[in-house]
């Protein structure tokens, strides 16, 4: 039940302050341990991040290690007393920071390959609701997939960041950037994406 | 209504992301208010984002590896880490 309240008021309000401290009070004045605490942002985050570093990186079996370090981090973050603003920002630098070192996966390009991708096409084409709309959308993923294998890795980076709701000052901490930086990279992919040129 | 000077690609991505101030979002706002060629902008720019999430959410998302080992050792290193941190 204490669980079932941390994670219902970490879900509410997961932007607020993470406090240092190694108790966290709960309605009713309980408290849960600071390991409780991590697992609930763990359980709640670990998708998102994990999807990050495959769709960023490459698909590793580093990326499941990757994302448990990032929450064991900041465990040992909080543990030390530090306060942090933004948690989930933060988890995300972190497991960024570790795949730089670890995956290093520089001729990735695109996170399906080419037999799923074909596999893919035949469930569209088999399940959409008409013929003509079978062919659009079929087409628009193709044009979206070679967009897809365009963008620089920082491209990429920024793409996925944004598309997990962080902002642009977000994405700059954690890419490490300027958010001049961010937003550049950021028009660059979506002019790609739409494969046209304001020109 | 005056159109004012057209503003630089990227601030049109910066205003359908409500990153901007409130008076440039209002400045870019009047503009698009006038300007044909900078809403013909705009709608290409959430097109493709649309377009994009579209595809991340039936595409990507759906089938990205899922993580070999279903997260289990998380529990067990957590545990380690704390009785580390414990014994200091």
């Amino acid at each position: 039940m204490k669980l079932f309240r941390l994670k219902r008021r970490v879900t509410e309000g997961c932007e607020a302050e993470l406090r240092a401290d190694r108790t966290f009070l709960v309605p009713g004045q309980e408290t849960l341990k600071l390991e409780q605490k991590v697992t609930v942002y763990f359980e709640q985050w670990r998708e998102a991040v994990y999807r990050y570093l495959v769709a960023t990186f490459g698909p590793s079996a580093l990326a499941e290690d990757i994302t448990q370090e990032a929450f064991l981090q900041l465990y040992r973050c909080l543990r030390a007393g530090q306060s942090l603003s933004n948690a989930r920002a933060w988890v995300f630098r972190v497991a960024h920071n570790l795949a730089l070192n670890q995956i290093k996966s520089q001729q990735f390009i695109t996170p399906l390959d080419d037999e799923t991708w074909e596999e893919l096409r035949q469930s569209y084409r088999d399940a959409g609701p008409s013929p003509e709309q079978k062919l659009i959308q079929q087409e628009k993923f193709d044009r979206l997939r070679a967009a897809l294998s365009s963008p620089t890795p920082m491209e990429r980076q920024c793409l996925h960041l944004r598309t997990k709701g962080f902002r642009y000052r977000e994405i700059a901490e954690i890419l490490d950037l300027g958010t001049t930086t961010v937003t550049e990279t950021l028009y660059r992919v979506i002019e790609k994406l739409a494969k046209e040129s304001y020109e | 209504m005056e159109m004012g000077s057209t503003p630089a690609r990227e601030q049109l991505l910066l205003q359908v992301d409500r990153e901007l101030s409130p008076r440039e979002a209002a400045r870019i706002e009047a503009h698009l208010g006038a300007c044909w060629s900078c809403r013909a902008r705009v709608s290409k720019i959430e097109k493709a984002i649309a377009d994009f999430i579209d595809f991340d959410s039936a595409v990507l998302t759906p089938h990205l590896s899922s993580p070999p080992n279903g997260w289990q050792p998380f529990d067990r290193k957590l545990q380690q880490v704390a009785a580390k941190s414990g014994r200091r």
